[in-house]
């Protein structure tokens, strides 16, 4: 959403530097994507009277002599077939750039030039598409002589001096009433803590939804002719229509101050009907549309519109004004004449009753649908109009006939208001809101006045009673999002700003450790040590994987809406996608790497938990692979399992592999083995089957285990866990003895008191008395 | 802040209770201090591109 600074100003008085302002409304409403600059888009381009208009023969160009405001008169050849003597059109002086070409990569300047060899041409007498101001090409626009003056820069008539705020939708999706200009003024007028009230301003669109109610209550039955029924007040909460019948010309079509507003808050300029739909929508965030009244009534046969909002029948088919003809379903809301649909309610009108040129009467609708059905309603067709984004954000039904009856107002040189309808079967009552000033200042951790607390709430219109601190809120109809007392004291917090908290830090202790955090930060820290690296790979798996795996695919849940069939299952384990990642790295090539993922897995086996949702465990799986090493990578897998589980003082024991879990398939049970810690089961260590290896491409010299986290976390020694990691001088020592592992265990114990002392590796020559010991010291 | 039906729907009392939930994409600071641009080399498993930050 596009907002011009100007027309903000317009409704709002801004106290701050215009940088400072962005801030702001950063700050306490909304993002602020970007602002664009266009204080010199309009620069030397003025308003000038063409005093004389020749056509120049057997050419489609005229040659003018037009009044700039100087002392003498300015020669331009202009193409345009509506040029004319007398007229006030707008003159891009030499040298300055097509307003409409600034933000290309090489902007148009204009320039002086000769035409046909002898008709020299100062600058160019300029269209609206030229002028940024819509795609019309048929001619130059004329500017109305009751609002400018030959010589007037162009940019002083129509405040095209801006800055156009560019919105960020998304974050505004909770707020119906920011999606117009009087509510967005509203908010900046609050978090300026200015008053806001719309009765000193231009046009009172949507300023008193009370008296509104109240006319629209008197009016609901007055009408003879004109019918409205809403089949299902769950899909249209209020339908206003308003038969407006011409009574002479529309104005000539002059270049307006709303069609630059059209232009910069990103929409185009169409016609006088349209451009007065469009402005009113852009203004108070309520969409109009404009049917043809006499097409509607053919359509529906009778002498009188009746106007029926229902749900679309499956099948039935409706053409878009766009020429677009579509299937709708039976979520569409569609607008009937008598029973044949003729719009897509809130999306786009039909072509059967498009007003055009020749259009006589016009049926007004000014309506609230169900966000609901017409978000469905967006995706199912693809319609993302200005219109729809609005609706989809949910519009409250309080405005839709004054906001109709301005439109009218904007029309009135040309039609009359002949009759309204206004359907509004639920009435709905105001929200009433309590909460004490105490209350919004302890949830905030403010000290603010009740006074300031009050005013605030005030200059965004909540109405307010304060009792001794109390506060009785009646919130106003445009705030949908407010029900209840944080919603509040959000406001208050919001609006005066978050960044007026004083920081404090909080009166209370912290959260216990969590201990799995701790756990998995230490494995890191040993895992590194080891020179070990950690990958991350997806949950989601493919049913290849698990295949190369040797594990079913039936046993992992799978994903019923997953965006991609590689990403279709939950995976059961970690190792599959370790081996995976050592195909990629052996490939790179890296010829000896280990790897390590700490995830959670779920297996079908484990159940659900009491809420009925699948027991999820955390897993730690590893891989160690080499390319050019002949030894036996059990041992150095086992190597890692045993320093990890020591550094946590888990004494462990290695048994035949009975399990048929899904960890264990993988590995070759002849040469893998059970991790065992007193009774506790804590996963599978060994070489993986031949098979296995070949799925993945591995080279031979593989191995890896699979830890069951959760299962270490409840064996874990307090006193070393939880601690910060700590600090030990470390040293490996190998000794040669003829002696037994015990005595030279008791000799290291000599020499090193009180150090932690570790075998790593016992190795004798076949042909040697000696054994190599090679011991692990920690001071 | 926490919705106070989040905390009622959770069994917590939310007279006395209230609660704040933040995410940080951490992913995405990464990202920008290291100068990447694409996320997706985080679960690329490359050891190419995990020693870049040994």
């Amino acid at each position: 959403m596009r907002i011009s600074l100007n027309w903000l100003k317009k409704y709002v008085n801004i106290s701050v530097p215009d940088d400072e302002l962005v801030r702001l409304i950063g700050a306490r409403l909304v993002e602020v994507e970007g602002v664009i600059d266009e204080t010199h888009k309009y620069d030397n381009i003025y308003v000038v009277r063409v005093e004389t208009a020749e056509k120049i023969p057997d050419t489609h160009l005229t040659l003018c002599q037009i009044n700039n405001g100087g002392e003498d008169l300015v020669q331009v050849v202009c193409g345009a077939p509506n040029v004319r003597a007398g007229m006030l059109a707008a003159w891009i002086a030499p040298g300055a750039v097509v307003p409409a070409s600034v933000h290309e990569d090489a902007p148009f300047v204009i320039g002086k030039r000769k035409m046909l060899g002898k008709y020299e041409s100062n600058g160019m007498l300029a269209g609206a598409d030229e002028l940024d101001f819509g795609d019309d090409h048929s001619g130059i626009v004329e500017i109305d002589p009751e609002m400018a003056q030959p010589g007037a820069p162009l940019a002083d008539v129509f405040e095209l001096n801006d800055l156009i705020l560019d919105i960020e939708n998304k974050s505004l999706t909770h707020r119906p009433d920011c999606f117009g200009l009087i509510g967005f003024a509203r908010e900046v007028a609050g978090i300026l803590g200015e008053e806001f009230s719309l009765d000193s301003r231009p046009r009172p669109a949507g300023a008193n939804p009370r008296a509104a109610a109240l006319r629209n209550a008197s009016k609901s039955k007055e009408n003879s002719s004109l019918r409205v029924e809403i089949s299902d007040t769950s899909i249209c909460s209020r339908y206003t229509a308003m038969v407006l019948v011409k009574h002479g010309e529309l104005k000539k079509k002059y270049l307006t101050w709303q069609d630059t507003i059209l232009s910069k808050s990103g929409m185009r300029p169409v016609d006088r009907i349209v451009d007065a739909t469009n402005y009113m929508m852009l203004l108070t965030g309520q969409p109009l549309h404009a049917f043809d009244y006499d097409k509607f009534v053919a359509v529906g046969g009778k002498e009188s519109p009746q106007i029926v909002v229902r749900l679309a029948r499956s099948g039935e088919r409706l053409v878009l004004l766009d020429g677009k003809e579509i299937e709708l379903n039976e979520n569409d809301i569609v607008i009937c004449s008598g029973d044949k649909p003729v719009a897509l309610a809130g999306a786009m009108g039909g072509a059967l009753t498009a007003i055009d040129e020749n259009t006589r009467n016009i049926i007004l609708e000014s309506a609230t649908f169900s966000l609901y059905n017409l978000r469905k309603t967006q995706m199912e067709h693809g319609i993302f109009s200005e219109a729809i984004t609005r609706f989809t954000k949910g519009q409250p039904a309080y405005q839709t006939l004054v906001v109709a009856e301005d439109c009218a107002e904007m029309l009135s040189d040309g039609f009359a208001v002949e009759s309204v309808a206004d359907a509004y079967p639920k009435l709905t009552a105001d929200e009433a809101v309590v909460v004490s000033t105490s209350e919004i200042n302890g949830l905030l951790g403010t000290n603010y006045s009740d006074d300031l607390i009050v005013r605030t709430l005030e200059n965004v219109n909540f109405s307010v009673r304060n009792k001794h601190g109390q506060l009785e809120i009646t919130v106003p109809a445009w705030r949908t999002d407010i029900h209840i007392k944080e919603d509040i004291i959000e406001e208050v917090g919001r609006l005066l700003g978050y960044d007026n908290i004083v920081p404090a830090l909080p009166r209370h202790a912290t959260a216990e450790k969590n201990k799995m955090m701790t756990l998995k930060h230490n494995v890191r820290d040993i895992m590194k040590s080891y020179g070990a690296n950690e990958v991350l790979t997806y949950s989601f798996i493919s049913e290849r994987l698990l295949k190369k795996a040797g594990l079913k695919s039936e046993e992992s849940y799978k994903i019923i809406n997953s965006i991609s069939p590689d990403l279709q299952l939950i995976r059961q384990t970690i190792v599959p996608s370790l081996l995976e990642k050592a195909y990629v790295n052996q490939k790179v090539p890296f010829d000896r790497f280990a790897l390590y993922e700490i995830n959670k897995v779920y297996q079908k086996s484990w159940g659900l938990d009491f809420e009925g949702v699948p027991i999820e465990k955390m897993h730690m799986g590893f891989v160690v692979a080499e390319r050019k090493n002949a030894e036996t990578p059990y041992y150095k897998a086992k190597f890692y399992v045993e320093k990890l589980l020591e550094e946590f003082n888990i004494a462990v024991k290695f048994l035949p592999v009975k399990s048929t879990s899904a960890e264990s398939v993988p590995f070759e049970s002849k040469r893998a083995a059970e991790i065992w810690s007193q009774d506790a089961y804590l996963g599978v260590v060994g070489e993986f089957k031949n098979s296995v290896r070949r799925n993945y491409k591995l080279a031979e010299y593989l191995a890896g285990f699979e830890i069951d986290l959760d299962a270490v976390l409840g064996l874990v020694n307090n006193k070393k866990v939880g601690n910060d990691f700590e600090v030990r001088e470390k040293l490996d020592e190998t000794v040669a003895t003829k002696g037994t592992f015990a005595e030279a265990l008791m000799e290291m114990e000599q020499k090193y008191p009180g150090a932690k002392i570790s075998p790593v590796g016992i190795y004798q020559a076949e042909n040697s008395t000696d054994k190599k010991i090679t011991f692990h010291i920690e001071k | 802040m926490i919705h106070p039906n989040v905390l009622k729907m959770a069994g917590i009392d939310p007279t006395k209770y209230h609660g704040f939930a933040w995410g940080g994409g951490i992913d995405r600071l990464v990202m920008l201090r290291y100068g990447l641009n694409d996320m997706r080399y985080f679960e690329s498993g490359n050891l190419n591109f995990l020693k870049e930050f040994n």
